[in-house]
């Protein structure tokens, strides 16, 4: 008995406890109110809408862990969809969807290891570094290179890919048809990997660490620059590999489109219980403070509140949750 | 000379000029428990820096093991057996026991995939090495200092260590654990590894040492085994006075009492402690840690508010809830940890004198005027005195004592009534600790009430009139004037 | 000979300031670099007044926020908040206006005045508001005002249907583009006034000492009995109002207040503080140096205007990389002088 309840004391004392009965809450004051909201085709709406930001989330919470922070990870993602797509759209590319899946997550791969550079070698602060860099991917995107809008030239093979389905559901009282693409096992995949990477490898491990306490890590023998650098790599890559999720799913590669959303996903993890200061943070709860998001995103709609609601809504969720979310950590820091 | 573990001889060292280390010789055997004893600055750091290689020498050998290590570097020395635990224990506070112990085995290997069952069992192992139960899936901020000490240790037991060195590993222990402590270091010992250790405690260095080591200023002062010596002569070893025949006296005394605590107490720290200091007076509370001395201290500063009790000042009834509080009433604190509470390190010497009191250097409408600053300052760089060509300069090109004396002249440039100090010479090398002690006398000959917190015994011996002794959050007794004595105190103490 | 040793003294002094404000020297340097790269590649159109009038206009509208990311950085913290507060002052400015002004032109001067106090003291208090989430909640400013970002947008998403608000009284737009004397903006005049008040809080007042305390170190300050809530509270405040200002200029440049102009401005403002030499960790950072700092940047924007090819965007590819650059330079300089960016390295013996 005592055993129990210490387990249930030591759950309560997290945060992803919280969210999840928040998350919860919403669901069924949704359901009472408009009585939409577990149909299956909302769940799938839900799921479907969840896929990008989740990866984003992935990628976020990997580099909060290590005690970092990035900002620049929508604009990586856009500049790699963006230019992958031009140089296919201009050389009249008519293959599957995999070659622009691997020459954005290249590119992408590229593109972050400028900021791993920076960060681990050079030492300096990741915040800077990435507000920085944004805005040099962004510029080179829309000024340099001048990238533009492609959606009816959009190769086929992309747009063939993120029409294809896994199954289809429709709501037998307002007919309306939600599909569940094949993108989620995209999704499903990053989860999975990033879940591995945290937990089994040497290399995951020592990302707590370094979030934890640089100066130990280095002492313990890890090799805390050239881990970073391969952090933000790999972050990097798998910002590409989100951005063309993306683009097959909108059937449109818009340069602009995934601008402001690192403030939705940092608020995210921050919901999930991870500490800014680093160290502290599971997948569990980042999912669930994405979930979150995206669930109160959708019950507006469901609810039917005007859109000019929906942001104001949002914005006091996120300053909320990341207001108690704050005093936890610090009571635990005590 | 194999029989020797450790033999390190004629070791110098310098830095920028400055010589820290002066031909010392430093042995151990396997199985022997060694202290490196000595005041702060005398060199015993940068010794033990050398022994792991995170420092390089500039003469003199070191053999372990009968074989030269001149120029390793640390990771090699990890290797041969010689694991150094440091005062901040290296740990990783927001990861599992388990994970603490197993992690730098999964690095040494090279494991990159991560077997969960293998660091348990890594961890169990390491653990039963010392015979000590802890909960592996707890979260290390979650336990004491005491445990996580234990789990510090035990990862060294981890590479085969053969020579585990501590710095300083009691500071932050209560008496318990210090035992606790000391049990572990003897079944270690009695496994043949030997222990070196840094302390400056003599109660420590006398309970579980075999051999010590006395420097001061980088040299080989007095080297014996610890039977051959006693705590009067280990003390003038280390400082080179004869603390023990030193007291003080107050010269001026007022009648009534300037500061009256009365029952006060602070949930789980202290209780109901009740004591008096007036004008003239230096006096001291000291007690391990735990025994809520520097919560009291604290508390006295408005930085801990007490749940019940009184204090007054001057006879009246006065509330501290805050820092700004304890100005007003004229009360001021030199922290424990200057570094991270007292200093201002990258600002100007200058700011870090004047920044409690802009509000009173200001005219009445709250504009600063630079010249009034700086002749400001000036005045205390030269009251105190602070060594310094520059007052312009940030404060942590300033050595240890003179930023000590920057931490005081901050607050003795308030008008005060109580100065409290928690640890005034910590860190702080013998000829600035003497010139310290010199001028706390002369503040109170001058009228003030001083009081002093430590847990360095011959400085609260020699220095103050009354001592307060503080054991597991109780004022267990005072004792003035002929009562005064260290064997007393250390009786008490534990 | 007289002359020659004053002339000594003097330049003494000077090589004796630039070598303490090395930073400063140096930033002042780039800003005299970039004045002549373009008065050189464009004189036609760079050195006239008429550019010069039309920069005077531009910079205050960010400038001014930067001062409040200036203030919030040196205390320790930053503040992302800054073009929503702008924004939602602006709204609300706007909606007083509509309200109050019309029926008779006092009644329009009315509006007007009230309008501009209650943007400013709407922005004092969402500002106080930041600044008790970070002192006494001790939430990470980053997260604080990022969240009351959010929370700001969507509230003036719901005051104006998504939409831009119009309807501003003529005089005021007038009054903004018109300017004085025929040759000095408002927008500019507005600036001098922000400035030179916060360069006097900052430089000259009780606040201003003690907040390069708080931002060095907050554990320090609380010790030496600093007042820091009220200081970051204070700051955070000071930050709101001078992004309400900001906001009043936008109103006149734009005609109208809606919830998202000047997105853009955010990432420019914190770039202007850094490349300043505000340092973000805090306690460090001069006025000067933002001021060089946002002139430095409208020259750039200004300039790289005037080349057709280059649209807007090239502006933060310049930025980006200078404050790249600026970075990696100071890092590297550092670490000279510490020399402590490899391991120590081990040295062998004498005599083996």
């Amino acid at each position: 008995m005592d055993a129990l309840i210490t387990r249930f004391k030591k759950i309560g004392r997290r945060s992803e406890f919280y969210i999840m009965l928040t998350l919860v809450a919403v669901c069924i004051a949704v359901q009472f109110r408009s009585g939409q909201f577990f149909t299956a085709n909302n769940i799938v709406d839900i799921l479907r809408a969840l896929i990008v930001p989740a990866m984003f989330v992935m990628c976020e919470l990997m580099v909060i862990i290590s005690g970092g922070f990035d900002l620049s990870f929508p604009a990586v993602a856009a500049l790699s969809y963006s230019l992958t797509t031009t140089i296919l759209v201009n050389s009249h590319y008519t293959g599957s969807a995999i070659l622009p899946f691997v020459m954005a997550t290249v590119m992408g791969l590229v593109l972050g290891s400028l900021n791993g550079l920076l960060i681990s070698y050079c030492n300096l602060p990741a915040m800077i570094v990435t507000l920085g860099t944004q805005a040099v991917f962004r510029s080179l995107m829309l000024g340099v290179l001048d990238l533009r809008e492609i959606s009816i030239l959009l190769p086929q093979g992309m747009k063939d890919f993120g029409m294809t389905n896994l199954f289809e559901v429709i709501n037998p009282v307002n007919k309306l048809r939600s599909t569940m693409p094949v993108t989620i096992f995209f999704m499903i995949f990053l989860v999975a990997a990033v879940f591995l990477l945290l937990r089994f490898t040497l290399f995951g491990r020592s990302l707590y660490a370094i979030g934890g306490n640089e100066v130990s890590a280095m002492r313990a023998g890890i090799k805390v620059q050239r881990n970073k650098f391969l952090l933000y790599c790999i972050v990097g890559a798998m910002a590409g590999m989100t951005g063309m999720v993306r683009v097959c799913m909108a059937q449109q590669a818009i340069p602009s489109a995934l601008f402001g959303l690192e403030m939705i996903v940092i608020s995210a993890v921050i919901l999930g219980g991870a500490s800014i200061f680093g160290g502290i943070g599971t997948i569990t709860g980042a999912l669930l403070g994405i979930g979150l998001v995206v669930t109160v995103q959708n019950s507006m709609l469901l609810l039917g509140i005007p859109t000019f609601w929906q942001d104001f809504f949002m914005g006091l969720l996120i300053l909320t949750g990341i207001t108690i979310s704050a005093v936890q950590v610090n009571r635990r820091k005590k | 000379m194999s029989e020797y573990l450790l033999n390190m001889r004629g070791i110098s060292k310098a830095f920028s000029g400055v010589q820290a280390l002066d031909n010392v010789d430093l042995w151990i055997e396997p199985g022997q428990i060694v202290c490196l004893a000595g005041e702060n600055g005398c060199g015993k750091s940068t010794l033990i820096k050398i022994v792991s290689g995170a420092y390089s020498l500039d003469t003199g050998t070191v053999e372990f093991e009968g074989k030269l290590i001149n120029g390793v570097n640390p990771a090699e020395a990890a290797q041969l057996g010689i694991q150094v635990i440091y005062q901040d224990l290296s740990i990783f506070q927001n990861l599992t026991v388990l994970e603490n112990l197993a992690l730098n085995s999964e690095i040494a290997n090279n494991h990159q995939i991560v077997n969960w069952k293998r660091m348990k069992k890594t961890a169990q192992d390491a653990l039963a090495k010392i015979n000590h139960n802890i909960d592996l899936t707890a979260i290390m901020s979650d336990l004491s200092v005491a445990d996580k000490q234990l789990v510090a240790i035990c990862r060294a037991l981890l590479y085969n260590a053969k020579l585990i060195i501590m710095d300083e590993p009691t500071t932050a222990l209560t008496k318990k654990e210090v035992e606790a402590l000391f049990d572990t270091v003897r079944k270690l010992r009695d496994q043949g590894i030997a222990i070196l250790f840094i302390s400056h405690k003599l109660e420590e260095v006398f309970e579980i040492s075999d051999k010590v080591f006395i420097l001061r200023n980088g040299k080989n002062i007095h080297t014996c085994d610890t039977k051959d010596i006693d705590r009067h002569q280990f003390t003038y070893f280390m400082t080179g006075r004869n603390l023990e025949d030193m007291r003080f006296e107050p010269q001026v005394l007022e009648e009534k009492p300037v500061l009256e605590v009365s029952h006060l107490t602070s949930n789980n720290k202290y209780n109901d402690v009740s004591f008096s200091i007036k004008k003239g007076e230096i006096l001291g509370i000291t007690g391990l840690l735990g025994s809520g001395r520097t919560e009291l201290a604290l508390s006295l500063f408005g930085m801990n508010p007490p749940d019940s009790g009184e204090i007054k000042m001057n006879g009246k009834h006065i509330s501290l809830k805050s820092p700004i509080d304890a100005q007003k009433n004229r009360i001021g604190y030199v922290p424990e940890d200057r570094l991270t509470e007292g200093l201002f390190l990258f600002l100007p010497i200058n700011d870090n004198i004047n920044v409690s009191k802009y509000s009173i250097l200001a005219n009445k409408v709250g504009i600063l005027n630079k010249a009034t600053l700086d002749a400001h300052a000036k005045l205390w760089v030269k009251k105190l005195p602070i060594l310094t060509d520059d007052p312009r300069k940030p404060v942590n090109t300033l050595s240890g004592g003179n930023q000590q004396r920057v931490v005081l002249a901050k607050w003795l440039a308030n008008d005060l009534d109580v100065l409290v100090l928690n640890g005034p010479t910590v860190g702080v090398d013998i000829g600035s600790k003497q010139d310290i002690h010199n001028l706390l006398h002369k503040l109170a000959s001058d009228g003030l009430a001083v009081i002093i917190i430590s847990d360095d015994i011959p400085e609260i011996v020699a220095n103050c009139n009354r001592i307060l002794v503080m054991k597991d959050g109780e004022l267990k007794s005072e004792l003035a004037g002929n009562e005064i004595d260290s064997d007393r105190i250390i009786e008490l103490i534990r | 000979m007289k002359i020659n040793e004053f002339a000594k003294k003097k330049f003494v002094k000077v090589s004796e300031l630039v070598n303490k404000e090395k930073y400063l020297a140096r930033l002042f340097g780039i800003f005299v670099l970039v004045f002549a790269v373009f008065s050189i590649l464009k004189p036609g159109m760079f050195l006239l007044p008429t550019n010069l009038e039309a920069m005077a206009f531009q910079f205050p509208e960010y400038g001014i926020m930067s001062l409040g990311v200036m203030l919030a950085m040196i205390s320790g913290g930053i503040d992302l908040s800054i073009v929503a507060v702008a924004n939602f002052s602006a709204i609300i400015a706007v909606m007083i206006m509509k309200k109050i002004a019309g029926p008779s032109p006092d009644a329009t001067i009315a509006g007007v005045f009230i309008a501009i106090a209650a943007a400013i003291i709407v922005g004092g208090l969402v500002g106080f508001f930041n600044g008790t989430l970070i002192a006494r909640l001790r939430v990470p400013a980053i997260l604080a005002t990022l969240g009351m970002m959010q929370m700001l947008t969507g509230i003036s998403v719901v005051l104006t249907k998504g939409k831009a608000i119009s309807g501003v009284p003529p005089i005021y737009s007038e009054t903004g583009n018109t300017p004085l004397f025929g040759f000095l903006p408002i927008p500019l005049v507005l600036f001098v006034i922000c400035f030179s008040l916060v360069a006097f809080i900052v430089i000259k007042t009780v606040y201003g000492a003690s907040l390069y305390a708080v931002g060095a170190n907050l554990t320090a300050a609380k010790f030496s009995a600093v007042n820091y809530k009220r200081i970051i509270s204070t700051t955070y405040a000071l930050s709101g109002a001078l992004s309400a200002v900001s906001g009043l200029i936008m109103i006149s440049t734009y005609n109208s207040a809606k919830p998202d102009y000047g997105t853009a401005y955010m990432l420019q403002c914190v770039l202007i503080v850094i490349l300043g030499g505000v340092s973000p960790t805090g306690g460090i950072g001069k006025v000067w140096g933002v001021l060089i700092a946002i002139l430095t940047l409208q020259m750039v924007s200004s300039g790289m205007n005037m080349f057709n090819s280059l649209n807007v965007h090239y502006r933060s590819l310049v930025w980006g990389t200078l404050l790249l650059g600026m970075m990696v330079y100071t890092y590297f300089e550092n670490n000279k002088k510490i020399g402590l960016h490899k391991p120590l390295k081990v040295s062998p013996t004498k005599g083996e």
